[in-house]
């Protein structure tokens, strides 16, 4: 289920241009893991680090088998 | 805010399938310009950034084009087609140095929009509308600068030229080439992915099936070189069209080669391009060595007989065509 709330969460980003600055600005590493899941639940999602960390992979690997398919 | 709206400034940088869906992977670039001989080389940097790897938005292709209906875009200023592995890197990083040039070199979004009809019924018509939109959207005027955009496309491009020049017909073009065998060569120390056999239709080879896969590398090198430059050499001449030969650079980036493109530079920004051709182009760290001698030289006598043969005159014929094109040139001067 956080997965489907940290999906929910991301369409909020794209949306919302305030969030999207704040991300940008932070520092990578755990720091934005913790600074993505803290905005998170700020407004209502919850979803874990963990569960960040493994979004963050899944969207690298989307883009190194761009030429699989 | 509609998605579109949403989208703007934001850079597709994936052209691809899902469930028999044409989707656009979407990454925010922020300022960063498109200094990096090649497109893709720019998108990995910005994935270094954690925003731009974890919040990017895949839409279906249509938003691409309402993306491209709703944000400022650059009209392309040129287009490069080349033969591969002939200098065309050097011009486009030339172009680049210029805050005022928007430059996209062999992007993989364009390139999978153009081979979208491999595998799946997709007609030439809806490949020219999501080409436009494409082509639009990576030319978004991201910086108050910016006022000429260029596409580099990749070596097999060539071979929809007519597709493209009928999505585009007012834009001018330069194919650049070289010397057969030293483009054989370099293919024969590292292929391109598209050389490998099985990976352009055979349609676009005028091969049957398989037969690709029947042939040896040289032989299937120089059947796709040679089409490369038939593919060309049926669109000339051209008024909008400049042939440049790899003996040619840098010293053809002259004045005539921007009236040809319609832009004007002054004589500090002509010297900032050329300061880059003191490196490597497609390796920017490195210096520049003229390798053609030792490309000629390390062919065999077989594969050099065989690039005679298959490029050769196709080569010629575009030689040909270049000296009429600078005669006319030079008479109206």
């Amino acid at each position: 289920m956080s997965q489907e709330s940290f999906e929910q969460f991301r369409q909020l980003v794209f949306a919302d241009e305030a969030l999207q600055r704040e991300l940008r600005a932070a520092p990578g590493g755990d720091s934005f893991l913790a600074l993505t899941v803290r905005l998170g639940a700020e407004r209502g999602y919850s979803f874990t680090v963990e569960e960040v960390a493994e979004a963050m992979r899944a969207s690298r690997r989307a883009w190194l088998e761009r030429w699989l398919q | 805010m509609t998605r579109a709206a949403q989208l703007a400034g934001w850079m597709p940088i994936r052209f691809y399938w899902q469930h028999a869906e044409p989707f656009v992977d979407w990454c925010d670039m922020g300022a960063a310009r498109l200094t990096d001989p090649f497109f893709t080389q720019t998108v990995e940097r910005a994935l270094q950034q954690p925003f731009s790897l974890l919040f990017r938005p895949q839409t279906p292709a249509r938003v691409l084009m309402e993306v491209a209906a709703s944000v400022e875009t650059l009209p392309p200023t040129g287009f490069i087609f080349h033969l591969s592995r002939c200098g065309s890197t050097v011009i486009s990083r030339m172009l680049a140095a210029l805050a005022q040039n928007v430059v996209i070199s062999e992007a993989g979004p364009i390139d999978s929009v153009l081979r979208a009809n491999f595998r799946r019924p997709v007609t030439d018509e809806q490949r020219t509308v999501w080409l436009k939109a494409m082509i639009a959207v990576l030319g978004q005027r991201r910086a108050a600068a910016e006022r000429h955009y260029f596409v580099k496309f990749d070596g097999w491009h060539t071979l929809n030229l007519s597709l493209i020049r009928r999505a585009f017909p007012a834009v001018p073009w330069l194919f650049v080439y070289r010397a057969p065998v030293e483009v054989m060569a370099s293919h024969l120390r590292r292929p391109a992915g598209w050389m490998r056999p099985g990976d352009l239709h055979p349609h676009l080879l005028g091969l049957d099936g398989h037969a690709a896969l029947g042939l040896r590398p040289e032989q299937y090198y120089a059947l796709v070189l040679a089409r490369i430059c038939q593919a060309a050499l049926q669109h000339l001449p051209d008024a909008r069209v400049r042939l440049v030969n790899h003996r040619q650079l840098p010293g053809v980036l002259d004045q005539t080669l921007f009236d040809f493109f319609g832009v004007a530079y002054t004589a500090a920004e002509v010297a900032a391009m050329r300061r880059t051709i003191a490196f490597h182009a497609k390796e920017p760290t490195a210096r520049y060595v003229d390798d053609s001698a030792a490309k000629r030289d390390e062919v065999t006598a077989e594969v050099r007989q065989l690039t005679e043969q298959l490029v050769g005159p196709f080569y010629e014929q575009l030689e040909l065509v270049r000296a009429a094109g600078e005669q006319v040139e030079a008479r109206g001067k």
